[in-house]
C-alpha cells in the first residue's frame, strides 16, 4: 500500500474532521434557538477582505500571547502528523510479516515519528506556553525581543516542511502523474522519506537519498529557531521581571523554562555543528564521519552530547507543568520548592554529562562506561526528588477530580515506571542486554508519552478558560483524561513486556509468537489514538460552545491563595472587557507552607523541638500502652478460662528473643512491646486510618494489629474452640486500641493532622 | 459530550461556576456507569475493532488492486563495498528473468537505487541472500529488500471489527443519548401531566 496517500489521507481526515467541527460549532451558535429565544451574535460570513486582515495580522504580529498560540498550533499540527506514523507503525506491527506495508516503508515510519514528535512537536508546544504564559508569570508586558520571537516561530514551519519534503514530493508526484508524463516527474520522485532512524547514525545516513539533505537542513534551522528562542526566554525573565518578583519568588514553571532555555544554548549549537559535518560528507566529500576518517563514533558522540540533554529540554518543561498545576487541584502548595529548583538545576548541569550511556555496546573503554554509568545513575537523584515532592504535595491534601489532577496523577505513575526502568538501563549489563529491545521503547516512551503530553493536556485543561473565556466539556476531559493514561499504561507496559522477552525492536518482522503482545500494544495505541482525538474535538467544540466563564477564579485558587499572576491578568481583562467584578471566596485558607521565621533557626533550635515531641509522644505512647495491655491482658485471661487462649504462646514469645521459654519473661516482652512499639507505630501511622476521632483511629488500628497477634499466638485451637479464640483477640485488641487511644488523646499526645494546618 | 444539550439553544446557557466555586463535572444524580463506564468499554470496542477491521478489509482488497506479491529489489555498485563481497555468489546474466532484467535496469538509474519486480521472480532464493549480476560491464550486489508479502488472515474480521466499532461509537455516545432520551421522557411526562 502507499504509506505516503494513506498517510496524507488520514492527515486530511483529520483536518476535515476538525473544520466540520468548527463549521458545526459555528452554526449552531448562529441558530436562534427553538424556543423562541433569539440568536446571541449575528451571523456574519467570512469575506476575502477579513481572511486577508487575519493572515496579516497573525503573520506579522510579535504579541507574545499570539506568538504562544501559533506555536501550540503548529506544535498540534506536528503532533498529528508524527502521530498518524505511530498509528501507522503499530499498524504495521499487527501482522508479524511485513504485509500491510513493506520493511523500507517501517524504517520510514519510526524516523520520522521520532523526528516529528521530538524537534517539531515538544519543544514547540512548550515554547508556545511559554511564551503565552511567562511574562504574564512574571509581571513583564512581553517577551524581551519581540521581533525576535516572531522570527524564531516562523523558522518553524520551512523546517518541518523541508523535513518532511520527501511525503509531500511523493504524494504530489503520484497525484501528477495521473496527467503529467512520469520521466517529467523524476525530480519529484527521487525524494523518499528516509529510513535511516531518528538518530541519523552514519553510515546508513551517508546512503543516497536526497532527502536525507533536506532532511538535515530541516533539522539544522530548526535548531536555528529553538536556539533564538531559548535567548529570549533567558532575556525575559532575566531582564522583563516584575519589580516584586525576584529569585526566590519566581515561579516553578519559569524556572523550568530558564533551565531548558540554558540547556538549549549548550546542545543545540552543536547539533547545528554536527549536521553541517554531516551534510558535508554527503556533498562535499568530506570525511568527518566516515570509516576512513572521523569514524561513525564520532557521529554518536556528538549527536548524543545533544540527544540527552534533549531529552531533559522535552522533560523539564513537562516537571515544570506539574510543578505549577498540580497544587492547584490539591489545595496545597508546592511541597518543597526551593528544593525542585535546585533538582532542575542540577539536571541542566548533569544532563551534559550522561550521553555515553547511550554508547554503551559502542566498545567505548569500560572505565569511561563506567564512569557515564555512575553519573547516568546519579541523574535519577534530582528526577526523584521532584516526584517525592510532587507526591508529598497531594498527600493530605484536598485532591480534586478534574481532568488536570487525573493527568497529573497518571504521569507521576508512568513516569515513575518509565524512571526507574532507566535506572536499570543505566546498568552497563542490563544495558548490553536489553540495548536492542522494545524494553528500551517502553521505558522511553513512559517518559515521553508518559508525563510530556500529558502534562501539555493537563495545561490545556487548566488554562482553557483563561485563554478562551469558556468551560470545556469537564465530563468528556476527564473522560479523555482517564482514557489516555489507561491507554499509555497499556502500550507502553506491553512494549516494555515485549522487551523483558528480548524482542529486538526497529525491525519490520517478528516471529509469530510476540503477536499477541504487539496486537495488545496496537489496542492501547489506539485507545490513545481516539483519546487526542476526543481533546481535539473538545478544545474546537467548546471554543464555540463552552460555557461563558462568568469568574476569573474558575479552579476556586483564590481559597487556597494560589491566584497566581497570570489569572490576575486574566481577572483585570474580564473586568474591562465584560464587567465581570472580581470574585472573593466565601472562605480562605492557606495552603501549606513550611514554617518560615524571620531568621531560620539554628541546629540546636531545630533539634530541641523535635526532641521534645519525641519525648513527649514516647510518654504518652507508653502510658497509653500500658493501659491498653493491661485491659488486654484482662480480656485474654477470660479467654484462657474458656480454654480457647493457652498462655504458653506468651512463654514461646520469650524464646524469640533469646530468653527461656518462660512465662513471667514472655509477658514481660508482650507488655513492653504494647508500651513501644505499636503505640509508637499508632502514633506514626494512626493519621493515615480512617476516623475523625481518636478513638475511631484506635479501633481501626487494633483491627489491623490483631491479624498479626491471632497468627502469631495461635496454638492450635480448632473448630468452636478457634471461632472463640479469633472473637477474644478481636475483642481484646479493640479494648487495647480504646485503652492506648484514650489515654493518648486525654495526655494530649499528637493529634491527627489538619490536612492545610500550619502545624505541617 | 454535554455541549449536545446546550448547542441546541433551549434555554440560557448555565455559568461555568456558580456561587460557591465550579460545578462538578458529574452531578451526583448522574450515572457514573452511564457516564464513564459505557464510554470506556465503547473506545475499547472501537479500538480492538480497529485491527480487525484494517486485516481484515485489507486482506479483501490486496489481490484486486496489486498491493503484494511484487518484491523490491536493490542493487549497489560493487565497487563501493571495496573487496567485502568476495563471497558473494554470481548470479549469470542469462539465468535472469525479463522482469528481474527490467527491475535492475530502473534500480540502477534510481537516485533510491530501487525498484520493485513487476513479473516472474526466478532467482527469488539467491536474491535473497543477495548476488552479483553484471549488468553492461558492471557488476552490481542485488538483493530484495522487500518480499511484499501478501496477508493471510480470514476476512470475516472485517465485519467483526466493523460491527465492535459500531457497537463502540454508540458505547462512547450513551450519555448524550441517555441525556437526550431522558430529558424526552421528562417532557412527555410533563405534557401528561398538563
Amino acid at each position: 500500500m502507499n504509506r505516503a496517500l494513506a498517510e496524507v489521507s488520514l492527515f486530511g481526515l483529520v483536518l476535515v474532521g476538525c473544520l466540520l467541527t468548527v463549521a458545526l460549532a459555528r452554526r449552531w451558535r448562529a441558530e436562534p434557538s427553538t424556543d423562541g429565544g433569539y440568536a446571541r451574535e449575528r451571523r456574519r460570513r467570512l469575506s476575502l477582505a477579513d481572511a486577508k486582515a487575519a493572515a496579516v495580522r497573525w503573520t506579522t504580529t510579535t504579541n507574545h500571547r499570539e506568538i504562544g498560540l501559533l506555536y501550540i498550533a503548529f506544535g498540534t499540527v506536528a503532533a498529528i502528523w508524527g502521530g498518524i506514523d505511530g498509528m501507522m507503525i503499530r499498524t504495521h506491527l499487527l501482522t508479524p510479516e511485513a504485509t500491510l506495508w513493506t520493511e523500507g516503508t517501517y524504517n520510514e515510519l519510526f524516523t520520522m515519528h521520532g523526528l516529528t514528535m521530538l524537534i517539531f512537536f515538544v519543544t514547540p508546544v512548550f515554547f508556545g506556553i511559554g511564551n503565552y504564559f511567562l511574562p504574564l508569570l512574571i509581571g513583564a508586558d512581553d517577551m524581551a525581543f519581540p521581533r525576535l520571537n516572531a522570527v524564531g516561530f516562523w523558522l518553524l514551519p520551512p523546517s518541518l516542511l523541508l523535513a518532511r519534503f520527501g511525503i509531500i514530493a511523493e504524494v504530489t508526484g503520484a497525484i501528477l502523474a495521473v496527467v503529467v508524463p512520469a520521466d517529467r516527474l523524476s525530480v519529484l520522485l527521487a525524494f523518499k522519506e528516509p529510513a535511516i532512524g531518528w538518530t541519523v547514525y552514519p553510515p546508513l545516513s551517508l546512503a543516497p537519498n536526497p532527502q536525507t539533505n533536506f532532511l538535515l537542513l530541516g533539522l539544522h534551522l530548526s535548531g536555528i529557531a529553538t536556539t533564538i528562542g531559548a535567548l529570549n526566554f533567558i532575556t525575559t525573565v532575566v531582564y522583563e521581571r516584575d519589580e516584586s518578583i525576584g529569585w526566590a519568588n519566581l515561579d516553578i514553571f519559569s524556572w523550568n523554562i530558564l533551565v531548558t532555555s540554558a540547556i538549549i544554548i549548550f546542545a543545540f549549537p552543536l547539533l547545528g555543528t554536527a549536521l553541517l559535518m554531516l551534510l558535508f560528507d554527503r556533498n562535499l566529500g568530506t570525511t568527518f564521519f566516515a570509516v576512513e576518517g572521523g569514524g561513525p563514533i564520532l557521529w554518536q558522540h556528538l549527536f548524543w552530547f545533544w540527544g540527552h540533554p534533549e531529552v531533559y529540554i522535552i522533560f523539564l518543561p513537562a516537571t515544570g507543568l506539574m510543578s505549577l498545576i498540580l497544587p492547584k487541584f490539591v489545595g496545597r502548595k508546592l511541597f518543597g520548592f526551593k528544593f525542585i529548583v535546585y533538582s532542575t538545576i542540577a539536571i541542566g548541569v548533569l544532563s551534559f554529562g550522561v550521553w555515553a550511556h547511550h554508547m554503551f555496546v559502542t566498545g567505548v573503554d569500560p572505565r569511561v562506561r563506567a564512569s557515564f554509568m555512575a553519573t547516568s545513575i546519579a541523574i535519577a537523584v534530582p528526577s526523584a526528588i521532584k516526584v517525592f515532592n510532587w507526591i508529598t504535595t497531594m498527600w493530605n491534601g484536598d485532591v480534586r477530580l478534574a481532568a488536570p489532577t487525573i493527568l497529573c496523577v497518571g504521569s507521576i505513575g508512568l513516569f515513575i515506571v518509565g524512571g526507574v526502568t532507566g535506572i536499570f538501563l543505566a546498568v552497563i549489563p542490563i544495558d548490553v542486554v536489553y540495548h536492542g529491545t522494545y524494553y528500551v521503547v517502553g521505558h522511553f516512551h513512559l517518559i515521553l508519552m508518559g508525563i510530556i503530553p500529558l502534562m501539555m493536556f493537563a495545561a490545556s485543561y487548566y488554562w482553557y478558560p483563561l485563554l478562551t473565556g469558556r468551560m470545556y466539556d469537564r465530563r468528556l476531559a476527564i473522560f479523555q483524561s482517564s482514557l489516555l493514561v489507561v491507554g499509555s499504561a497499556v502500550t507502553f507496559m506491553t512494549l516494555m513486556a515485549l522487551g523483558f522477552l528480548e524482542l529486538p525492536r526497529r525491525y519490520a518482522t517478528y516471529p509469530p509468537s510476540y503477536s499477541g503482545l504487539q496486537v495488545v500494544a496496537t489496542v492501547g495505541a489506539f485507545i490513545i489514538g481516539i483519546s487526542v482525538l476526543m481533546w481535539l474535538y473538545n478544545m474546537l467544540w467548546s471554543y464555540f460552545q463552552g460555557t461563558p466563564v462568568e469568574t476569573a477564579d474558575p479552579w476556586e485558587l483564590k481559597a487556597t491563595e494560589q491566584f497566581t499572576p497570570e489569572w490576575q491578568w486574566f481577572e483585570d481583562r474580564l473586568e474591562r472587557e465584560r464587567g465581570i467584578p472580581p470574585s472573593e471566596p466565601e472562605e480562605v485558607r492557606p495552603s501549606y507552607v513550611p514554617a518560615q521565621g524571620e531568621r531560620p533557626p539554628s541546629l540546636y533550635g531545630r533539634i530541641v523541638p523535635v526532641a521534645k515531641r519525641v519525648a513527649s509522644d514516647a510518654g504518652t505512647g507508653a502510658a497509653g500502652g500500658f493501659v491498653g495491655t493491661i485491659a488486654l491482658t484482662v480480656v485474654l485471661l477470660v479467654a484462657v478460662a474458656l480454654g480457647a487462649f493457652d498462655l504458653e504462646a506468651f512463654a514461646t514469645l520469650a524464646t524469640f528473643v533469646g530468653l527461656p521459654a518462660n512465662l513471667a519473661l514472655g509477658y514481660g516482652l508482650f507488655l513492653a512491646g504494647g508500651m513501644t512499639v505499636w503505640p509508637l507505630l499508632f502514633l506514626s501511622l494512626g493519621e493515615y486510618l480512617p476516623g475523625e476521632l481518636t478513638l475511631v483511629t484506635g479501633l481501626w488500628y487494633a483491627t489491623v494489629i490483631a491479624s498479626g497477634f491471632a497468627l502469631a499466638f495461635y496454638t492450635g485451637q480448632s473448630g468452636l474452640e478457634l471461632v472463640t479464640y479469633v472473637l477474644f483477640v478481636i475483642v481484646a485488641h479493640w479494648i487495647y486500641g480504646l485503652g492506648l487511644a484514650g489515654t493518648i488523646a486525654v495526655l494530649g499526645g499528637r493529634q491527627r493532622r489538619p490536612s492545610t494546618g500550619d502545624d505541617g | 459530550m454535554s455541549s449536545d444539550d446546550e448547542s441546541t439553544g433551549s434555554g440560557p446557557e448555565p455559568p461555568a461556576t456558580d456561587e460557591t466555586g465550579p460545578l462538578e463535572p458529574t452531578a451526583a444524580s448522574e450515572s457514573l456507569v452511564l457516564t464513564y463506564a459505557a464510554p470506556f468499554f465503547g473506545v475499547v470496542l472501537i479500538a480492538v475493532g480497529l485491527p480487525l477491521a484494517i486485516v481484515g478489509g485489507y486482506v479483501v482488497v490486496q489481490d484486486g488492486i496489486g498491493l503484494c506479491g511484487a518484491p523490491t529489489i536493490s542493487a549497489t555498485p560493487t565497487d563501493e563495498y571495496e573487496g567485502a563481497l568476495a563471497t558473494i555468489e554470481t548470479l549469470p546474466a542469462e539465468d535472469v528473468s525479463a522482469a528481474e532484467r527490467a527491475a535492475l535496469e530502473e534500480a540502477i538509474d534510481s537516485p533510491l537505487r530501487e525498484a520493485t519486480v513487476d513479473g516472474e521472480v526466478t532467482n527469488r532464493a539467491a536474491l535473497l541472500e543477495g548476488a552479483i549480476v553484471e549488468y553492461e560491464g558492471q557488476d552490481y550486489y542485488v538483493q530484495i529488500t522487500s518480499q511484499n508479502s501478501c496477508l493471510e488472515v480470514a476476512p470475516l474480521l472485517f465485519p467483526i471489527g466493523a460491527i465492535a466499532i459500531l457497537v463502540g461509537i454508540a458505547g462512547v455516545l450513551t450519555p448524550p443519548i441517555y441525556r437526550k432520551m431522558a430529558g424526552f421522557e421528562e417532557r412527555v411526562g410533563r405534557d401528561r401531566s398538563d
